[in-house]
């Protein structure tokens, strides 16, 4: 340790040219002066002077005014709010009806019936990953659900959710999956979080809040609909669009905000087509398509999930376990790996390997690890594999992302408290198995 | 009395926010431009960062740090929020590059591209301490200062990306060279 700390220090010396060196410093030296080379560059007088008139700009009032005219101004203003919002009220109470709630649910064929839905999902920056089609059969009523996901054209998943119980066949596989309830996956049912179906329930409890607005130049009304709020102060919102005449939803979108932050959209759904269907003509639409697959059974834990124990194993350890662990290799991107645990439940085990605080990659089986579990409302995204599986991003319960690579014997799952997307993706590639 | 000057310039930092912007706006973005992989998105950020600042500066108490330790502070967390925002809502793109400047033409533009993804993938205080250190060009014990850490430390953590930097391109098959 005292040599690595003489070695930092010289390496500081060689960096400020008042020693030279050769060999691993020489290399290291000249490396960091070349990552950072491209972050010297010079912000001029002039793009300062515009951010800081912008800046202006946001901060007027306070810069420029005493505390006491502030004051007044803060006054005047409030009552300059409160009287335009009467106006507002008071104004457009007639036009708008003031429950447009009944009348969108009835669009819907009412609280209990079957539709049979066909959404593309896009992304918010255009071209930035796959559009997927999504066609599902919501029957109310017998409280079943069913989601077909298509990407570039090829169907990927199908999901069932009836009677609790949740059958996933993974068409490139050719396995189901299943499970007696959400709890039994990893990313939950979140696939099956139906965003007609949960608009169609807001609609029921009447919390929606309504604007005016044009969509594709037709008019509109926007109904804002609170989902939830995860740990980090973020609180998640469905807004949809529909049309003012038939009161049919045009657009969902999943929109977060943060504090201080300007509200950003997350997810894009156009429903190209939502029509009510006969309770008869959906009978045969809850039957998965997978009469040669292999059907793999999940389980859920029944009553409270306790942990029994939680060990360190060592790498020999770790090796003798069959089917082998998956992991990144003894380090990862510089990283080394720094502790691999097996944690028991009452209801099964997971294997939890660690790279710092770096990334972590867990190993399951019949359990999916609470640290892992899903969020309950935000979807879920599928991505097919270069080898025809599919990984599965979704958002933990404290917002950050997880990537899901659902196997018939073992799951892993990604994490990373830096990583978005792209990085887990990236680690994807890296996995194999410990031998 | 370095003490002493150092608490008198917190405290007109904390009084003159058009000063504290003037000297410190430009190595905002140049972190955040480093930390995200856009200019763009940097500037944004950064004009994020100073309204934070504006509201919250006058608050803060001299714990013996300057105010850009508090800057650079909110700028980290602010970049971490926007990465994992942006990561949610889809894949991010391949990142690209940082601002052209004084580019070695001898390096290759994949070393390049290798070498601005191994920085980006180097852990955050990481990053912290190769800016402040080799783009800003503070000394160690200023380093130290901003980050709470001993020089030691700070002079570690430099020696670790290094490596890091050394071992993510030797992965993608590029050899670090003196």
């Amino acid at each position: 340790m005292r040599e690595e700390r003489a070695l930092a220090a010289q390496l500081d010396r060689v960096l400020d040219g008042r020693e030279r060196a050769d060999g691993e410093l020489a290399a290291l030296a000249s490396l960091l002066e070349r990552a950072a080379a491209p972050s010297r560059f010079e912000v001029g007088a002039k793009e300062v002077d515009g951010a800081l008139a912008a800046a202006r700009a946001r901060f007027r009032p306070r810069l420029r005014r005493p505390a006491r005219v502030r004051r007044i101004a803060g006054g005047l203003a409030l009552a300059g709010a409160v009287a335009a919002a009467l106006v507002v009220v008071l104004t457009r109470g007639s036009a708008v009806p003031l429950h447009i709630e009944e009348p969108a649910l009835a669009a819907l064929g009412g609280p209990s019936s079957a539709l049979r839905v066909i959404e593309r999902v896009e992304p918010t920056r255009p071209g930035a990953f796959p559009v997927n089609v999504r066609v599902g059969w919501i029957d109310a009523r017998g409280k079943r659900i069913r989601w077909d996901e298509y990407v570039r054209g090829r169907k990927v998943v199908e999901t069932l959710l009836e009677g609790g119980r949740v059958s996933r066949y993974l068409v490139p596989e050719n396995v189901v999956l299943v499970g007696t309830s959400c709890r039994a996956f990893a990313s939950g049912c979140a696939e099956l979080i139906d965003p007609i179906e949960f608009y169609r329930r807001a609609l029921q409890r009447g919390t929606a809040r309504t604007s005016r607005t044009t969509f594709d130049g037709r008019a509109a009304f926007v109904l804002r609909l609170p989902v939830q709020s995860l740990p980090d102060a973020v609180r998640i919102e469905q807004r949809v669009t529909i049309d003012r005449t038939t009161y049919l939803p045009l657009l969902i979108e999943w929109v977060e905000e943060r504090s201080g932050a300007e509200p950003r959209a997350f997810a894009r759904i156009l429903i190209k087509r939502v029509r009510e269907v006969p309770a008869a003509a959906v009978r045969f639409a809850f039957e998965l398509n997978a009469p040669t697959a292999r059907v793999i059974q999940r389980v859920t834990p029944g009553g409270k999930l306790r942990k029994l124990s939680e060990r360190k194993l060592t790498r020999v350890q770790a090796r003798a376990l069959s089917p082998p662990l998956q992991w990144l290799g003894p380090d990862y991107i510089g990283q080394p790996e720094s502790a691999i645990d097996e944690l028991r439940w009452n209801a099964g085990t997971a294997y939890r390997i660690r790279y710092g605080n770096l990334i972590t990659v867990w190993n399951y089986g019949r359990l999916v690890p609470p640290e892992i579990a899903a969020s309950r409302y935000v979807p879920a995204k599928v991505v097919p594999l270069i080898d025809g599986r599919i990984a599965r991003f979704y958002q933990a319960q404290d917002g950050r992302v997880v990537l899901e690579l659902e196997g018939p014997n073992r799951s892993i799952a990604l994490i990373g408290p830096e990583f978005g997307k792209e990085s887990l993706f990236g680690a994807l590639q890296r996995l194999q198995p410990l031998r | 009395m370095e003490a002493g000057h150092e608490e008198q310039r917190f405290r007109r930092e904390q009084a003159d926010f058009e000063s504290l912007f003037r000297a410190h706006y430009p190595e905002i973005v140049r972190y955040l431009t480093a930390r995200l992989g856009s200019r763009e998105r940097a500037g944004d950020l950064a004009a994020d960062v100073f309204l934070e600042a504006f509201r919250r500066v006058p608050l803060l108490r001299w714990r013996g740090r300057p105010v850009l330790a508090w800057l650079y502070r909110v700028a980290a967390n602010m970049a971490a929020d926007d990465l994992r925002r942006s990561a949610r809502e889809v894949p991010l793109a391949e990142p690209e590059p940082a601002a052209p400047a004084e580019q070695d033409q001898s390096d290759s533009v994949a070393e390049r591209l290798a070498l601005a993804k191994a920085l980006h993938s180097l852990p955050t205080d990481y990053q912290l301490v190769v800016h402040l250190r080799l783009v800003e060009g503070y000394p160690f014990s200023e380093v130290a200062r901003m980050t709470g850490r001993s020089v030691g430390a700070c002079q570690m953590q430099l020696l670790r990306a290094g490596r890091l930097l050394r071992a993510t391109l030797e992965e993608e098959g590029i050899r670090a060279h003196a």
